[in-house]
């Protein structure tokens, strides 16, 4: 029973085990986006370097998905988030439990390296970003 | 650049047919748009074959049980778009005096459940499960909410207009109205949506003639003459929403058609999920961003409102047979503007216009006039 992720170079743990996603970032326009390319999205340059993406965000949007497809194996319900990096960068996948009743848009978020489902005999783990403690402001 | 005409169109009925295999629902969606059209198949000179998960060849086998005359047949998929996507480049090849008289047939069978997923394993947002199509209508809704106060209440009424116009449709899959109530406390699907604002999975078929003008004056279409005047197929700029795609393939649209959205009488959109046709008003300018639902709730999208939207029934109640949308879609709007819909005939029809959107950014608006 091993640990296997979607694919290598994805991540990279900090001095503090902290997580960071590993993005592409252009060399002519600044553009960050996750996972790394070899052409920039935005402007077409192919001179695009690895960095550390922002560890939080903001929660842009989200669902819960509770009807999942056929070759899904992981549990349902779950809840997927769409957010805005600190840099800019924007990275969808799902929300760490616990999940609250109501997610909320502008929520501030951290990434954090969770376990999806099992795969085979395997443990196939994913970012996933977690709700940070926070004073609820209207 | 020649004027292209749809001289015919036909359609087989949605809904569940284990029996009936894609081929033998296409040819009869062919044959009812060829006996619209009073034209022979054996004056055909092209097919274009819109579907998204038949398989090889698809096009080849409807042309088996038509007659294999030899033409060219292209097979063409764009996702949800693909019935569009096809009326598209029939629509230029005949422009461009490629062919005179063409075929296009859009048809699907589906399974039943949620669409997930583009079938590319090694994808990531495939196998974290994002790919699911209710949900990423589901996100817009929840955002579209809290910017602009749109109601689950609003939503639904999405539904409910749209099954009430699919009652007068004999060619949609569900015949049934919905109220507010039982459309929102169906099963949910991907918050907020619930099932009842979901489109069903349908099987069916759907075709129309086009034709050069001369061709159509030869076939005797006369004063029932129906003209593609706009007509575009584009996808997402990279960073810029799919609202902002429909936008563009709208403007380009209208500005081949020489209109205005305040033009149009009727629009068959992309209603596949409620939440979607309520950014459509507001993306092909029938009411200003952030409008969309209190645009639904004033009735100003019934058939005798502002602009008819999806008079048919949508997607919503007629279904979507993937391939077949766009193709049933001018159908309608050629019945619409024959003044052949019966019923649900939107009064003094003269200006339509479909609308269709797809997985991976692809969107194509067409505009149809008398």
């Amino acid at each position: 029973m091993g640990t296997v992720y979607i694919k290598e170079g994805l991540y990279e743990i900090g001095e503090n085990n902290e997580v960071y996603l590993l993005g592409s970032e252009c060399s002519r326009c600044g553009e960050r986006v996750f996972p790394a390319r070899p052409i920039c999205p935005r402007c077409g340059a192919r001179d695009l370097r690895q960095v550390r993406l922002s560890r939080e965000g903001e929660i842009y949007t989200y669902t819960t998905i509770r009807q999942a497809p056929p070759n899904w194996q992981g549990p349902v319900p779950y809840t997927i988030v769409v957010v805005k990096l600190d840099d800019s960068t924007v990275v969808e996948t799902h929300l760490a439990e616990p999940v609250p009743e109501k997610v909320e848009i502008g929520a501030r978020v951290e990434v954090v390296l969770e376990k999806l489902h099992d795969r085979g005999e395997d443990e196939l783990f994913v970012h996933k970003f977690r709700l940070k403690e926070q004073e609820v402001t209207e | 650049m020649k004027n292209v005409v749809i001289a015919g169109v036909g359609m087989h009925k949605c809904g569940r047919y284990p029996q009936k295999s894609y081929a033998e629902m296409a040819l009869e969606a062919c044959i009812n748009a060829l006996d619209h059209a009073m034209v022979s198949w054996r004056r055909v000179s092209a097919l274009y074959a819109a579907h998204v998960q038949q398989g090889v060849s698809a096009g080849e086998a409807v042309v088996e049980l038509l007659g294999q005359t030899g033409i060219p047949v292209y097979n063409v998929e764009n996702a949800c778009a693909s019935g569009s996507t096809a009326i598209h480049q029939a629509y230029f090849a005949i422009s461009q005096g490629l062919f005179d008289i063409v075929l296009v047939v859009g048809f699907e069978k589906m399974k039943k459940g949620v669409i997930g997923g583009t079938f590319d394993e090694l994808n990531i947002s495939e196998q974290l499960g994002l790919n699911v199509m209710p949900a990423l209508y589901a996100k817009k809704a929840n955002r579209h909410m809290k910017l602009y106060g749109t109601t689950p209440q609003q939503l639904a009424m999405v539904a409910v207009k749209n099954h009430k116009n699919g009652v007068l449709n004999p060619y949609a899959h569900y015949q049934k109205e919905v109220t507010i109530e039982e459309v929102l406390s169906s099963r949910l699907i991907a918050d907020p949506l619930t099932l009842l604002q979901c489109c069903p999975t349908s099987d069916g078929a759907a075709a129309a003639v086009l034709c050069c003008e001369e061709a159509a004056d030869q076939i005797g279409v006369g004063s029932k003459k129906v003209f593609v005047k706009g007509s575009s197929v584009l996808t997402s700029v990279y960073g810029h929403s799919e609202e902002e795609l429909t936008r563009r393939a709208a403007r380009v649209a209208y500005e081949m058609a020489g209109i205005e959205p305040r033009d149009v009488d009727l629009a068959e959109v992309h209603d596949a999920f409620t939440i979607g046709e309520i950014l459509h008003y507001e993306a092909l300018g029938f009411c200003p961003e952030g409008e969309g639902g209190r645009f639904v709730a004033e009735g100003r999208a019934d058939i005798n409102g502002d602009v008819a939207v999806n008079p048919s029934g949508g997607l919503q109640s007629r279904g979507h047979p993937l391939g077949m949308t766009g193709v049933a879609q001018v159908c309608e709007a050629v019945w619409q503007l024959r003044g052949e819909a019966g019923p649900r005939q939107v009064p003094n029809a003269q200006v339509a216009l479909t609308h269709t959107q797809g997985f991976g950014g692809v969107c194509s608006v067409h505009v149809l006039t008398k």
